[in-house]
């Protein structure tokens, strides 16, 4: 198991009222699963794909990622552990507008220890993979929605995460282009990478192996 | 409505919508113009407001130069009397020697003034009429006339209460009976700032034209005649006086300027300008940091902005709108910042009056006068657009853009943020590079050792005219009895005479050439101070005796002629030999007229002159000391060295002169550490200038490079979460931020550090003992900039810290 959540509760406050949104949840993933998290607006799916990605400490009960206690872990080790096993899609793909297409690649290469040399080749084998090549020098600003989140994976992966997790990544790209995005983290699942995906999108669910659904915080099979 | 009212209404409630902004902006404006308008002030005062005189721009003052030599050397009476004889180009040829009159005869204590002895063309030449009685004619001026004397109105009113008879009563002027004959109105004090106006003394055709007294010549352009032709009419008669008398004029070069000139010298313009320059910087960082504030609030509107622009708002009415913000900002500047500068200008002013050797009344004067509100307006209008329409054009432009999807241009927008700062930090470097040197001027100067003690030490003033001590013998023999009766005050612990204080302005120079040394080209003899001392100066003073001995009661009218040398001289002129018993001559080397004087003392170095505290006359300059009873000096300088405060004794003091005669005023009576500190009013209020002028601009720019990095944090809120997500840790966002700020710093301070040469330059000769590239002053100003410009980072750059990538990325 890649992640093994237990008894997790997460707690907004908000003008000083406890509000659960996450409650008692319960939840493995399998090295190489595809899984779809599902639910009403409000449900708690972003709230849980942050927890999944180490961006979010204040909850309680377990959680166990790559064998490793996130609930045990200080902020070093947490920050060492998300390097090392997550990455991120966003909805609204997040690219930075000041960098091209391939320093945007290259910005989390440059934050682990990787010498200049392979984080050159990595990033020209991500614009070859992911077909970019021809934008590398390119703004975000002059991207298509749907280059741009062609991007934003390309950039996800780019450090060669174990766990993927992609919250709405064809929230904000009309089919043809979510489609296409949908093949490309198929294709990646296929090749090992585990993969956490909230979506909307019924069709785009059904293409994980797994569906589960929130409802006001509580996870359920869909 | 106009569009532009409209504009104003709508930038009058966005101010009134953010208090906190308009507050700090208003502020920052202020500051940066009352520093503007209090120098232009000043600036105004001293060198641009004219005499209070009917037709001032025609007065001007006439003098020689040499060539290849000085300039501003004074005629002499003699020559004036050749000029005023041909006179051509300058109406009412005038001229005037300024010195003390002793007033007294009335019944009253007799009070010392600063009076001309003035031509009687010189009423004539400043164009205006008594208030009372006559002005005096040209006859009262010859040997022999009856004495006569017009006075001021401030004396009239204060001595004589008004009194409109006091035209023909008679006084005592300098123990001279005379009368008065006419009372000038309020406000006239000229040609300095004097209360008593006497008839210059023609010489009787006996006196050698050499040895007449140096009088200031001026006089009224000849109406359509201009400087320069004035100019060539003198040189000509210069010339011609040059030929018939050789070697016996003081200067070949005829020299005509305005008289306004004649008050302020180039040092005080230097420096005046340098002031003016150091605060317009501040009002241009402020105005930078007004449009960056701008600039921020309007990047954070843009969608408004679009729109505005989308529903029809062409961009330049957008710049107007944005623009107004600033005008308004600026409008409610003006008048805290025309108070600021008042209420700075008025204490300046009374410190400046104050100092040892004030300017003339009417510069000292803080007046609000239009020409000032108009340059008051213009600046804040000014400064109003510079602050408003730069991010106004910038930000309309980027909103239309917005609108058309052509894409962020916030490129633009942060390329003139940067520029904005590296200026800022730049100006502020100078600045404080500027005010380090001064302060460490001051510094030096107030831990100067002058070689004499300062502290408990009093002194004053006074002077024996021929009509009551008509010869040598009774001005010894009151001098003699006015040093026993202070010496025996209670609280005294020696009292002392001499031609000159140390320090004081009051010295002479003279040429002094010892026997058998070889001087090459006798007209470069050395100078050395030449100072007349009664008994116990040195004691008074404690000036060390080095060899030899002190003057006592053997040095006698008629014994050998003494001189006692300063330590220094003697161990140039007499490398490794006993100086005792040798002579020298006070003249140039190729003369033998003075009288061979015999040295028998030598003593320690002392800075004799007030210029060797203010421009670095170093102390070892030469000195010489003789008995005042071998070379008796009319005027003298009493000093009381005291056993408690030196204040408390100046009653005391008065009482014994009035005792020992009762015509004579004392006057100038302070403490020697009151007269050294007067002496330097003016370097301490550079130094006080710039260092005020310093911290507002390093305020300024601290403030503005943090609001850059805050607002840049604010900017990229988004930006930090993404990469926090993407695995930075805290020390690469702190970095990052700290990076931005970093450049602009680096480049900032290199350009501060180029400009401050500048003023290091400009500086440098009213630096004391401070070189203008001191590299202890650049060094300390850049470690403080770096020092708070490091804390103006870490602020925002902790503020980037506390940013929750979950937060920052929930609400794109
Ligand atoms: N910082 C916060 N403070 C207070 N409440 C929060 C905060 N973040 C989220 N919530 C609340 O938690 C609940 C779950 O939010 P979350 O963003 O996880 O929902 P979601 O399922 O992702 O919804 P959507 O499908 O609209 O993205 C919501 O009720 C939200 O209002
Ligand atoms: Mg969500």
């Amino acid at each position: 198991m890649i992640v093994q959540l237990r008894q997790l509760d997460r707690i907004h406050v908000q003008a000083g009222l406890r509000v659960p949104v996450l409650r008692e949840i319960h939840l493995d993933i399998a090295e190489g699963e595809f899984l779809s998290i599902v639910g009403p607006s409000g449900s708690g799916k972003t709230t849980l794909l942050n927890v999944l990605g180490l961006m979010d400490h204040d909850w309680s009960g377990e959680y166990w990622l790559d064998g490793s206690a996130v609930h045990q872990a200080g902020a070093r080790q947490r920050q060492a552990l998300q390097r090392s096993a997550v990455g991120f899609i966003f909805q609204h793909y997040h690219l930075l507008d000041d960098l091209t297409v391939a320093e945007n690649l290259e910005l989390p290469l440059s934050y682990r220890d990787l010498p200049s040399t392979a984080r050159r080749e990595r990033v020209q084998a991500a614009l070859a993979r992911f077909g970019l090549e021809g934008k590398k020098g390119l703004y975000p600003a002059q991207l298509s929605g749907g280059q741009q989140q062609l991007v934003a994976v390309a950039r996800a992966v780019i450090a060669r995460p174990r766990l993927l997790l992609a919250d709405e990544p064809t929230g904000a790209l009309h089919s043809s282009q979510g489609r296409e995005i949908m093949a490309l983290l198929t294709e990646l699942n296929r090749e090992g990478m585990t993969i956490v995906q909230v979506t909307h999108n019924p069709e785009f669910a059904a293409l994980a192996a797994r569906t589960v659904e929130l409802r006001d915080g509580v996870l359920g099979a869909a | 409505m106009t569009p532009f009212w409209f504009e104003l209404r709508l930038a009058a409630r966005a101010l009134l919508r953010s208090p906190a902004f308009a507050l700090t902006a208003v502020a920052m404006l202020a500051a940066g113009l009352g520093a503007c308008l209090y120098m232009y002030g000043a600036v105004h005062a001293f060198l641009l407001r004219p005499m209070p005189l009917p037709e001032p721009e025609r007065l001007v003052h006439l003098e020689y130069g040499q060539s290849g030599g000085f300039g501003n050397i004074e005629p002499t009476l003699a020559d004036f009397v050749e000029f005023e004889r041909t006179a051509s180009g300058v109406d009412d040829l005038a001229a005037f020697y300024r010195g003390t009159v002793n007033f007294s005869g009335d019944g009253e204590r007799p009070e010392r003034f600063d009076g001309a002895y003035m031509t009687a063309s010189g009423f004539a030449a400043f164009g205006v009429a008594p208030l009372l009685g006559r002005t005096y004619a040209r006859s009262d001026e010859e040997p022999g006339a009856e004495r006569v004397v017009v006075i001021g109105f401030q004396l009239w009113r204060n001595r004589f209460a008004g009194d409109p008879g006091v035209v023909g009563r008679e006084i005592r002027i300098n123990g001279r009976p005379s009368t008065i004959i006419g009372v000038m109105p309020e406000g006239f004090r000229f040609p300095f700032d004097d209360q008593l106006w006497v008839p210059v003394q023609r010489h009787p055709p006996s006196v050698a034209r050499a040895q007449g007294v140096n009088v200031d010549v001026f006089g009224r352009l000849a109406r359509g005649r201009s400087i320069d032709e004035a100019q060539a009419a003198l040189q000509a008669q210069l010339t011609r006086l040059n030929e018939e008398y050789p070697g016996q004029v003081g200067g070949d070069l005829a020299l005509v300027k305005p008289y306004q000139e004649e008050f302020v010298g180039d040092q005080t313009r230097r420096i005046l300008t340098v002031l003016l320059v150091a605060t317009v910087l501040v009002l241009l960082i402020a105005c930078a940091n007004v449009a960056h504030l701008l600039l921020a609030r309007g990047i954070a509107r843009t969608r408004d902005l679009a729109v505005r622009n989308a529903l029809g708002a062409s961009r330049s009415r957008l710049a107007l709108g944005l623009a107004a913000e600033a005008l308004l900002i600026a409008a409610l500047a003006l008048p805290i910042a025309v108070i600021g500068a008042q209420l700075g200008g008025d204490a300046t002013m009374a410190a400046v009056r104050h100092g040892a050797d004030p300017p003339p009344f009417w510069m000292t004067e803080w007046r609000l006068e239009l020409s000032f509100l108009g340059v008051a307006f213009a600046l804040a209008l000014a400064s109003g657009l510079f602050a408003g329409l730069l991010p106004g054009l910038r930000l309309a432009r980027m909103a239309t853009a917005q609108v058309m999807r052509e894409g962020g241009d916030s490129g633009g927008m942060r390329t003139i943020g940067r520029v904005l700062i590296v200026a800022e930090i730049a100006m502020s470097v100078a600045l404080l590079v500027a005010a380090g040197l001064m302060v460490r001027g001051v510094l030096a100067m107030q831990s100067f050792d002058p070689g004499v003690r300062i502290d408990h030490i009093l002194t004053a003033r006074l002077g024996v005219f021929e009509s009551t001590h008509p010869d040598d013998a009774a001005v010894l023999e009151f001098q003699r009895r006015l040093r026993e009766e202070l010496a025996a005050l209670p609280g005294v612990r020696s009292a002392t005479l001499s031609s000159a204080l140390p320090m004081g302005n009051q010295g002479s120079s003279t040429a002094i050439a010892a026997e058998g040394q070889v001087i090459a080209d006798p007209a470069r003899t050395p100078l050395a101070f030449d100072v007349r001392v009664s008994e116990d100066y040195f004691r008074t003073f404690e000036i060390p005796l080095v060899a030899g001995r002190r003057f006592d009661a053997r040095d006698r009218p008629d014994s050998e002629p003494v001189v006692i040398v300063s330590r220094h001289y003697a161990e140039r002129t007499w490398p490794g030999e006993d100086p005792i018993g040798r002579t020298l001559r006070l003249d140039r080397a190729d003369r033998t007229e003075a009288p061979v004087l015999t040295v028998v003392g030598v003593v320690g170095d002392v800075a004799q002159n007030a210029s060797a505290v203010i421009d670095r006359w170093a102390v070892d300059r030469p000195a010489v000391y003789r008995p005042l009873a071998q070379v008796p000096t009319r005027f003298v300088s009493i000093a009381l060295a005291t056993e408690g405060p030196p204040e408390a004794l100046a009653n005391a003091l008065r009482d014994t002169v009035a005792r020992v005669d009762a015509d004579t005023p004392v006057y100038w009576v302070t403490s020697l550490r009151k007269a050294l500190d007067d002496a330097m009013v003016d370097h301490r209020l550079v130094g006080i200038l710039l260092v005020i002028f310093g911290l507002f601009s390093l305020a300024l720019a601290a403030s503005g490079l943090y609001a850059m990095l805050a607002f840049a944090v604010n900017q990229r809120t988004r930006e930090i979460g993404v990469r926090r997500a993407l695995g930075a840790s805290g020390q690469a966002i702190v970095a990052m931020v700290a990076a931005q700020g970093f450049r602009q710093l680096a480049i900032g301070m290199v350009l501060g550090l180029l400009l401050a040469l500048g003023f290091g330059s400009a500086l440098s000769a009213f630096l004391f003992e401070v070189s203008g590239t001191d590299p202890a002053s650049y060094a300390v100003a850049v470690l403080a900039f770096a020092l708070v410009a490091l804390i103006a980072s870490v602020l925002p750059a902790r503020r980037a810290l506390a940013v929750q990538p979950m937060e920052a990325l929930r609400h794109a």
